[in-house]
């Protein structure tokens, strides 16, 4: 690859987290999910769920319910995590800290998306190699996010926004800002993404 | 706007080094040191009084002052400290825009994007 530094890195991770996080509809999931296809084609990809969801239309993706069903030297993703890992619930329930403790150990890259930092169990960003991608995030939604990523959230919305400008014929939502790389990449989307993949929770019960 | 940073020492210095060399400061920020606005402000004040204050010399001095300042501020550790993370927070212009799809004619997409002006598929 070489033009993008934070591509390059991520291809070349074993294990860690990749944190997708903007507000609904700015094109987290089909951004990480390119990303994925991207960095690592060849690397089984697991969706963790206790959800029951068709995922036929993710090609090559298998559903999971459980961490420790994941196999070694996957890539796991989490859609939407809060529902899945509440927000603080690592300080009453230890699965995820048990289960990311020894992700190293497995060589799993866990993916997840979510809208705000504030709604996430911050033992995501503790414990292992944590990425964050940050897309678009609007400004009510940035007044309630953590201190700690809302100044890398404000940089992402004003480098996303100027990249935009620059390249009209790109589309918007492709944007990512990678602030540990201080780099702003537009991801080519998976061609077989569809509507309905991005709604794939639809007729899942909250 | 509010902005919130968290840094340690080891995180000030880096950054302070870092501004300092990549990104040009105003000298008007000079002026975020109290006791230097205050002697700036009392002497425009001073002119303008006698309605001197577009006369060329006023405003060479004026620009002095604020050379004089801005020295000063920068040979004042903890306030250097202060206008480097304030110029690093404005100024950081070091991100690289990285596009790893170019937009080509065979690009069905791209075509109607160029055609429809608020741009995008719906299906993101």
């Amino acid at each position: 690859m070489g033009e993008s530094e934070a591509i390059d890195y991520i291809s070349g991770m074993e294990h860690g987290v990749i944190i997708a996080v903007g507000s609904g509809k700015q094109g987290k999931s089909c951004s990480l999910h390119s990303l994925i296809d991207l960095c690592w084609p060849h690397r089984p990809v697991y969706m963790l769920d206790p959800m029951e969801y068709d995922i036929s239309m993710f090609p090559g993706y298998r559903r999971v319910s459980d961490p420790n069903d994941i196999p070694v030297g996957s890539v796991a993703v989490i859609e939407d995590v809060n529902r899945v890992f509440h927000s603080r619930g690592s300080g009453k329930d230890a699965t995820l800290q048990r289960w990311l403790g020894i992700i190293s150990h497995k060589s799993t890259v866990v993916c997840i998306t979510t809208q705000s930092m504030a709604g996430t169990d911050i033992e995501f960003v503790r414990s292992q190699d944590a990425v964050v991608m940050c897309k678009r995030m609007h400004s009510e939604d940035l007044a309630f996010e953590r201190p700690e990523f809302r100044m890398n959230q404000a940089l992402a919305n004003i480098w996303i926004e100027r990249a935009v400008g620059n390249n009209p014929f790109l589309d918007p939502r492709s944007w990512c800002f990678f602030p540990r790389f201080n780099e702003c990449v537009s991801i080519p989307k998976v061609p077989w993404w569809t509507y309905s993949n991005s709604h794939m929770l639809r007729d899942v019960r909250a | 706007m509010t902005v919130n940073i968290s840094t340690d020492s080891e995180t000030d210095r880096l950054v302070s080094l870092r501004a300092s060399s990549q990104v040009p400061l105003p000298r008007e920020i000079a002026l975020c040191e109290p006791r230097d606005a205050r002697r700036y402000f009392n002497r425009l004040a001073f002119y303008e009084a006698f309605g001197l204050s577009e006369h060329p010399l006023v405003e060479l001095m004026n620009r002095r002052t604020l050379d004089a300042a801005m020295a000063s501020a920068v040979s004042r550790a903890s306030h250097a400290d202060r206008v480097t993370h304030y110029s690093a927070w404005l100024g950081r212009d070091a991100v690289r825009v990285v596009a790893l799809h170019r937009p080509s004619r065979d690009d069905p997409e791209a075509d109607d994007r160029r055609e429809d002006a608020g741009g995008g598929t719906q299906t993101w």
